[in-house]
């Protein structure tokens, strides 16, 4: 009784186990930086979504000093898209195995918003 | 007869003792304040001859022990043991590690990545990983400490495309930095892939930013991987400024860049600034504030 019970817990922990390692999130297509409004951060509610190849990743708001972080977990071309104020720009960025970096800066013109990478 | 003595004079017999009396109390405050304030100066000074002589004797022990660690490393790369390649990697790890803001470790890398190529032991790979993994670490940390300084911006390159346009290069978008208050504008073409060995090869261009001050212009080709770190390896500009440009991601299809500009005077330790440069940097400190 004993035994069959802790076959069966070890056998559930290495499910989940194994489930966890499939699911966490792994570096590869970790991007991140900082949405900039010329110098300054973001203004609160700016958002960053992604889109990677056909897989796309909600947008997530941005923190207090214009930081975002998107674990898209494929490497590739990806499309930033950002979000202030109602209005959208979109950004190009590449996500490897390793973690990349892309600071964005927000410009407003005739009224438009665009975006860059820094 | 006595001479009729009016108020003043009776004023004058009282205040001429009292007045000797402050003038010898005045003597005395300024005395003891003098002592104090010399004391007080002697102690600052002692604490800070005391200190200074600590850090140079701390400065001293260091510099004896990092010598004798860096000559038995370097012996073991200039007469390597057949075969020995776990320690080759081990001990670029210690060089890297400890010597990475002062030495060029770039032939080290390069010599020990061509050897692993060459090599049939299993753990290669591993060893290739790891000298990798130490030199993403080192250009990390050296562009975490440049960036605080300096300005910096990323780009990516397209290697396919690259490969299509053959010599002609891909023109990255330009930016422009700001450091010391100096305003330029940095363009990066790649010119040149090097797939086999992670490479590039790169044209750094920097003028002055429109309205900006009137800089001249500094061209310079150089290759850029892994194994080039920016604290050592950068270009001089001509106002004492550094630009750098390091690999900072590689994939099958894309690689990417990351450019930073800095001040001189954060350079590595092997870089020597031009004494006209240091001159001029002391008259525009000793020159009044408007």
């Amino acid at each position: 009784m004993t035994r069959s019970r802790t076959r069966t817990f070890t056998a559930v922990g290495g499910l989940g186990l194994a489930a966890t390692l499939l699911t966490s999130p792994a570096a590869a297509g970790e991007i991140f930086g900082r949405v900039l409004q010329g110098n300054a951060p973001a203004a609160a509610g700016t958002t960053v979504a992604a889109k990677c190849g056909d897989a796309d990743y909600a947008a997530r708001p941005v923190d207090r000093s214009g930081n975002y972080h998107i674990v898209a977990g494929k490497t590739g071309k990806c499309t930033l898209t950002v979000t202030a104020k109602g209005q959208s720009a979109t950004v190009d960025v590449v996500s490897y195995d390793d973690p990349v970096e892309a600071d964005i800066v927000l410009d407003t013109k005739d009224g438009k918003l665009s975006a860059r990478r820094r | 007869m006595g001479e009729q003595k009016d108020l003043w004079d009776k004023f004058g017999v009282l205040l001429q003792p009292v007045g000797g009396a402050l003038a010898a109390l005045a003597v005395a405050v300024v005395g003891i304040r003098g002592s104090q304030v010399i004391n007080e100066r002697q102690a600052a000074d002692t604490n800070a001859r005391l200190y200074s002589e600590l850090m140079s004797r701390r400065e001293e022990a260091e510099s004896s022990l990092r010598k004798d660690m860096f000559v038995s490393i370097i012996d073991s790369f200039l007469r390597p043991q057949p075969g020995d390649l776990g320690s080759m990697v081990l001990n670029l790890e210690l060089l890297a590690y400890n010597f990475h803001e002062s030495l060029n470790l770039k032939p080290l890398f390069l010599d020990l990545q061509r050897r692993l190529r060459e090599t049939s032991q299993a753990n290669r790979e591993e060893y290739r990983q790891r000298i990798d993994r130490v030199a993403r670490e080192i250009t990390a940390r050296q562009l975490f400490s440049l960036e605080g300084h300096g300005d910096s911006f990323r780009r990516s390159v397209d290697l396919e495309d690259l490969e299509r346009t053959g010599r002609f290069g891909q023109e990255l978008d330009a930016e422009e930095v700001q450091v010391d208050g100096t305003r330029v504008v940095v363009r990066v073409r790649v010119l040149e892939l090097d797939r086999a060995n992670q490479q590039l090869i790169i044209r750094l261009e920097v003028s002055p930013a429109e309205g900006g001050p009137e800089l001249t212009e500094s061209r310079a080709t150089f290759q850029v991987g892994f194994y080039d770190f920016p604290l050592i390896d950068n270009t001089r500009l001509a106002n004492g400024m550094r630009c750098a440009v390091t690999l900072s991601a590689w994939s099958k299809s894309n690689a990417d860049l990351t450019t930073t500009c800095f001040p001189g005077e954060y350079a590595s330790l092997k870089d020597r600034p031009y004494i006209d440069e240091v001159m001029k940097k002391l008259t525009k400190q000793a020159a009044p504030q408007p």
